[in-house]
């Protein structure tokens, strides 16, 4: 400050002492040569000691340019934000980079809020970004298959949906792609780029399809990977226990017994004569040996006070029941049911045709369903099959340790007769998963979207896991407890097919390459960076002080000196002339 | 300036020494760099670098040798010889710029320079010139000691011979010939390359050099049979004839493996069989004409390699009903070549043979005949040695047109008349009348009256057939009408109105067995409707019907007074009515849903069920696939241990499916290198179509943990006092 002063009172002096003796010397143009040594002197201050404006700025915001913003993006920057660019960004070189987002808001310490600008936060932020986020401003998706819902892991010969959505070309030819390279599945995504595809999953083992888009005109779009650790199932004991054979029970029988399950079933053809599978007696040995019962309301009706109580009181303890109606309720039928928390009354309307295409990912089969005209209230119940429209057609809820379920789609077994073994076989193993007594050991979390030198993730890993990666080496997991769980983490080097090894298990989880399904991995950061955004809080809209540049100041000094000396000297020469 | 020779001289022999000694320097390292690439980047990195390696010599030689100038002369003169007292620049000027003084001083300098013995060469750099030949040695040793990659431009044969080294036994010469069958005239081909396509039943025959000379050579075929080759000179010689597509191998006995020792595959291409085009007549089944004399018939056959033989089978069945006479002849045919082979020729086919036959059978000569037909089929034989393939073109039929009256069960290709055909009939009535109304003037009255009697019984006739459609009786015969007017007895309602007269007028006569009271609806009374026809019209139908019969009724009376006029309006209510009628024929059967009707349950299981029992165990699990091909996809995976031969086995059954030979190959290259992860993904790939379909798997959910159980207990747990 003290300089300011001094520097202020030099200048002052010798603007003056220059005006003074312009005043004094007698020479023409007097007061032009005064006010541009005034002018000058004030120049020269203001470019010594720049003056400040006041602008928007909004205080402790912090704008965090991201991999993949946009050169228009950039410009839209407002003057007055504090930017800072992440690495990755292809910004200009004024901006202040960061090495990450943490280092940025410790240089920025007054930042409390955090507006993310560009493609999204990578993985490594996101902790950091937690709480502070106000708001996203993302840079359009890449061209290329951006979304993608598969399942990573299946079952043996269970149908396999697979969904996505293609960004930039609406109408894009999807293709699915089995290990051999062969078109299993393809299909028109629609206006939006949504499309699904089916496949089936063969044997236990890695299953690597590919996901291929092209435009119309056979252009290249993006090819995936669609990787599906395929598993072995466990078996099932189920009991099935009908008044009339079906339809339905010839196909059901047949799945289960053909997917290795124990079948004990009884299907009733007359007063005492029945065809008989296993065992089929209800006492609570059996009861306890079996994971879900299959009854009808025939069979129900038909049952003993003793075998129903000992039915339910299996339920009691764990035993899964599913309720199938296959007709019209009789009376006690329909208040044994409703004690069950099943609510069934027939509705007046006909017999529903009901789809699921949509629900089983069948392209365009348009196989009718029918659904039975019941209005089944059942209040705490959850939804076990709906159709394509939102019709429920099965429903289960919680007894005891047990799940009672009520099943009232007439003819699934269309799948069946329609060639989609496959499907009706998951169908009713989804089912019966959901239903049937709880017996599975607990699994490990498997990390969900591994990528090459991204932290992958698991839980619930025992003391002695470890990962062995396609290259055959081991590395052990140091896991810690995390919330009650032994939680692990693991950063890929390579690509491929790892494998867990937990125990005596072995899982099998995919890590993609960097460069792989680059659309992607672009969505799940943006999806990731939009979940981060929490509520705007209040606006600050406040004015802060900023010096203006000094630049023009002094180009402006150095206009006026020079007008100066031009001025002099001609006065000089002027001199000079009348002096010879 | 000119320079004194003298000094010249003694400029030049120094550039030359210097230009020689960086020459000298560069050029052993520079070998060494180029022998250096050779090995690890290849030719054309190492004429690369020997082109740059040159041009960089050039600049430096260049660079050398304008160095050596006047000026650095006058230094060298100066530093060397003590006589030019440190002036020899003076040399290199010219003497008439110079002062005086300077002058004499150059002219001092040139003439010591006669007695001076000066060399102002440099001397040979020992040291440099042995650290460059050192520096040479090391790059030399380097390269020698770089193994060379493999290129993958390199040919098999050309990467077997240096990377195999000594301890493998290596092919320095393959000649495979493909001898096809003489009946394919292909020529015989010789081929360098040990995979190869040739035509089935061709002969190979394999003539391969190796080195080391093993004792015994022979190809192990993927089937397990072996080829032994006999040795001929230098030469490995054997032959094989190809049935079926093959993989195999050239096993060596006492030598070392083979360098390369991959299945090599020859494909079979089968023969196909010929086919045939029938280009007249368009259709299988043509009615003849009428005094048609000839029925040209025309072929084209293809096949791969050629036609042998054509003939064309003429069947002639003659007579009707039970009583029906064949008699076959058969006509062998030459064809002629078609203008252009079709297909484009593949290197190992020759191009498509295709003939055209024509033929027209004389009909006449035949002895075609009323009800007749002549069934033409064209067989033809290709030239497949020792068995021919043989395509039989469709049957083509010729048939006399039927009768169009009479008997309607015998014949099949007539449509049956519907009943749009009846209301063209009322139309047709209204036209006639309108028709004889307009003449009325030029006839006299009694061909009027006969006229309009004739329009009045078509109009009966009308009304009789739609009264049959209500169950009326018919009212005696057609009078006059011609035979064909009627339409034939060929519609439903003819048919059931024969039946009903025959009925009718059937004789009671014979002798009614006693006791058979329930015969008396039988022989006393008839039927006037069949079920199925009456069902189908409905009451308003019925109604509609009988209103047009009754306008009906009027125009045939007016008509056959002859007073067409007053029929007129009559005719043209009837066709309304008729009109109301036709549209109400349309008939909606109520779609058959799963709808089952609710079990009495009083009724139900009330019947006899003495010795009925259980029925159990009526299910078997299906057959799974061949778990060898499943075990060895999971072994895959993973890196574990696979059971190579149970799934070579399982492979060999299943012969009948695409791609067998190439899983197998896939196989066998994934067993021989443990290490080649592209081997084990091929093999993958090979297998995933041979993948047996498995069932839907099931599972269970996780046990739920401590906490989950308590939550679900305290739910169940009876609601206690609040």
């Amino acid at each position: 400050m003290n300089a300011m002063i001094a520097v202020a009172c030099l200048l002052a002096l010798a603007a003056l002492l220059g005006a003074w003796r312009s005043a004094r010397d007698g020479r023409g143009r007097r007061g032009a040569r005064i006010v541009v040594q005034l002018l000058a002197a004030l120049a020269l201050w203001f470019c010594l000691y720049p003056p400040s404006t006041r602008e928007a700025h909004r205080g402790g915001e912090l704008v965090v340019l991201t991999p993949g913003v946009t050169a228009a993006q950039v410009a839209a920057l407002a003057r007055g934000d504090d930017v800072v660019a992440l690495p990755g960004v292809d910004a200009p070189r004024a901006i202040e980079r960061a090495p990450d987002l943490a280092g940025a808001l410790r240089r920025h310490a007054d930042a409390s809020r955090v507006r993310i600008v560009g493609g999204g936060l990578p993985a490594r932020d996101r902790d950091a970004a937690l709480g502070r986020v106000v708001a996203f401003d993302a840079a359009p998706l890449p061209r290329g298959i951006v979304a993608l819902d598969a399942p990573r892991d299946a079952l043996t010969g269970h149908a396999l949906r697979i969904g996505g959505r293609v960004e930039g070309a609406p109408g894009a030819r999807v293709e699915l792609l089995d290990p051999a390279g062969a078109i299993v599945a393809s299909t028109l995504a629609d206006a939006q780029g949504v499309f699904t595809l089916a496949a089936q999953a063969r044997v236990a083992g890695t299953l690597s399809l590919r996901l291929r888009a092209s435009e119309a005109n056979g252009t290249r779009v993006d090819e995936i990977d669609v990787p599906v650790a395929v598993r072995e199932g466990g078996a099932l004991a189920l009991l099935v226990l009908a008044g009339a054979p079906d339809a339905e029970l010839k196909y059901l029988r047949r799945w289960a017994v053909d997917a290795g399950a124990r079948l004990d079933s009884r299907v009733a053809l007359s007063d005492g004569v029945a065809l008989v599978e296993g065992g089929a007696v209800l006492d609570a040995a059996t009861l306890a040996a079996t994971d879900v019962a299959l009854v009808d309301e025939r069979a129900w009706a038909a049952l003993g006070a003793a075998p129903k109580a000992a039915l339910l009181h299996a339920v009691d303890d764990g035993l899964g029941l599913l309720l199938r109606a296959t007709g019209p309720l009789p009376a006690e039928v329909a208040s044994d049911w409703s004690a069950l928390g099943f609510d069934v009354r027939a509705s007046a309307q006909a017999p529903a045709a009901v789809t699921l295409d949509r629900v089983l990912g069948i392209a365009d089969a348009r196989l009718a369903f029918a659904r039975r005209p019941f209005d089944v209230q059942a209040s705490d119940a959850a939804p076990l099959l709906r159709a394509d429209d939102g019709s429920l057609l099965a429903a289960w809820r919680v007894r005891g340790r047990g799940r009672v379920g009520l099943w009232w789609l007439d003819d699934a077994f269309r799948l069946a007769l329609a060639g989609e073994r496959a499907r009706y076989g998951s169908l009713w193993s989804d089912t019966f998963a959901t239903i049937a007594r709880a017996r599975a050991g607990a699994s490990p979390r498997l990390p969900a979207d591994a990528r090459v030198d991204e932290r992958a993730v698991f839980c619930g890993v025992g003391a002695g896991a470890a990962v062995e990666s396609p290259g055959g080496r081991s590395t052990p997991l140091q896991a810690v407890d995390e919330a009650g769980e032994r939680c692990a983490a693991y950063w890929p080097a390579e690509a491929g097919w790892h494998v867990l090894v937990d125990d005596d298990r072995r899982l099998a989880w995919h890590v993609r390459a960097r460069d792989e399904a680059v659309a992607l991995a672009a969505a799940a950061d943006r999806e990731a960076t939009r979940a981060l955004v929490g509520p705007r809080d209040t606006v600050v809209r406040d004015a802060r002080a900023v010096a203006l540049p000094r630049g023009p100041f002094f180009l402006a000094w150095l206009a006026l000196a020079a007008l100066l000396w031009l001025l002099e000297r001609a006065l000089r020469a002027d001199a000079s002339a009348h002096a010879s | 300036m000119s320079i004194d020779p003298r000094l010249d001289r003694l400029r030049r022999a120094a550039g030359t020494r210097r230009c020689l000694v960086a020459f000298g320097l560069a050029l052993p390292p520079s070998l060494a760099g180029v022998v250096l690439l050779l090995r690890i980047a290849g030719a054309r990195g190492a004429l690369a670098f020997a082109v740059c390696a040159a041009i960089a010599l050039g600049i430096v030689l260049l660079r050398v040798t304008r160095g050596v100038d006047t000026r650095w002369l006058a230094r060298a003169l100066d530093a060397r010889a003590p006589a030019m007292d440190d002036s020899a620049a003076l040399l290199f000027r010219e003497p008439a710029t110079l002062a005086p003084l300077a002058a004499l001083q150059r002219a001092r300098l040139l003439q010591r320079l006669d007695r001076l013995v000066l060399d102002l060469r440099p001397a040979w750099p020992r040291r440099a010139f042995a650290a460059s030949l050192a520096l040479a040695l090391l790059v030399s040793a380097v390269a020698f000691l770089v193994p060379a990659p493999r290129r993958a431009d390199d040919s098999p044969a050309a990467a077997s011979a240096p990377g195999a080294g000594a301890d493998a036994t290596r092919l320095t010469a393959i000649e495979l010939t493909v001898a096809p069958p003489a009946y394919t005239r292909l020529p015989e081909r010789h081929e360098t390359a040990l995979d190869t396509k040739a035509p089935q039943d061709a002969v190979l025959r394999w003539r391969l050099r190796l080195a080391p000379q093993p004792a015994a050579v022979a190809l192990a075929l993927h089937d397990g049979r072996r080829v032994v080759l006999r040795h001929d000179g230098d030469d490995w010689r054997g032959e094989a004839t190809l049935a079926a597509s093959m993989l195999y191998r050239i096993v060596v006995d006492a030598a070392p493996p083979l360098a390369d020792d991959r299945l090599h595959r020859i494909d079979a291409i089968t023969d196909a069989a010929p086919e045939i085009r029938v280009l007249a007549p368009e259709r299988t089944l043509t009615l003849a004409e009428a005094h048609q004399k000839t029925w040209p018939l025309a072929f084209e056959a293809s096949d791969d390699y050629g036609i042998a033989h054509a003939e064309l089978v003429v069947t002639h069945a003659q007579g009707s009903g039970e009583n029906i006479a064949f008699t076959e002849q058969v006509i062998v045919l030459a064809g002629e070549p078609a203008d252009a082979a079709k297909a484009v020729p593949d290197e190992a086919r020759a191009p498509r043979v295709v003939l055209r036959y024509a033929h027209a059978i004389d009909l006449a000569a035949l002895g075609f005949s009323k009800g007749d037909d002549v069934v033409a089929r064209l067989v033809v034989d290709d030239e497949r040695e020792p068995n021919a393939n043989r395509t039989r073109s469709p049957s083509l039929i010729l048939r006399w047109p039927a009768d169009p009256s009479k008997d309607s069960a015998g014949l099949d290709g007539i449509v049956q008349k519907t009943m749009p055909a009846y209301f063209r009939s009322q139309r047709q009535i209204i036209i006639d009348t309108e028709a004889l109304l307009a003449d009325a003037a030029q006839l006299d009255e009694a061909k009027f009256l006969a006229r309009s009697d004739a329009i009045g019984v078509d109009q009966k006739l009308l009304r009789l057939r739609y009264g049959q459609f209500l169950g009326e009786e018919s009212e005696g015969h057609a009078e006059h009408a011609p035979e064909g007017a009627v339409g034939g007895a060929d519609t439903q309602a003819g048919a059931l109105a024969a039946a009903h007269e025959a009925q009718e007028r059937a004789p009671t006569g014979a002798p009614a067995k006693f006791g058979d009271a329930g015969d008396v609806v039988a022989e006393y009374g008839h039927v006037h409707d069949i079920a199925e026809a009456a069902t189908l019209l409905d009451p308003d139908t019925r109604a509609t019907l009988k209103s047009a019969l009754a306008e009906m009724w009027q125009a045939e009376l007016h008509l056959r007074q002859g007073a067409p006029a007053q029929a007129l309006p009559y005719e043209h209510r009837a066709l309304d009515y008729i009109k109301q009628v036709q549209q109400a024929t349309r008939i909606y059967l109520a779609r058959v849903g799963l709808e089952l009707p609710v079990p009495d349950e009083a009724r139900r299981l009330g019947g006899e069920r003495k010795d009925l029992g259980d029925r159990s165990g009526s299910l078997a699990p299906t057959l799974a696939g061949d778990a060898a091909l499943v075990a060895l996809w999971q072994a895959l995976d993973g890196r574990g241990a696979a059971d190579w031969d149970a799934a070579q086995r399982a492979l060999g059954a299943r012969g009948d499916t695409p791609d067998v030979l190439g899983a197998l190959a896939a196989l066998d290259r994934a067993r021989r290198e443990p290490d080649c992860v592209d081997c084990r993904r091929e093999l993958r790939a090979a297998l995933w179509p041979l993948l047996p379909p498995s069932p839907a798997a099931t599972a269970t959910r996780a046990l739920p943990g401590a906490a989950d159980r308590a939550y679900l207990d305290v739910l169940a747990a009876p609601e206690t006092v609040r």
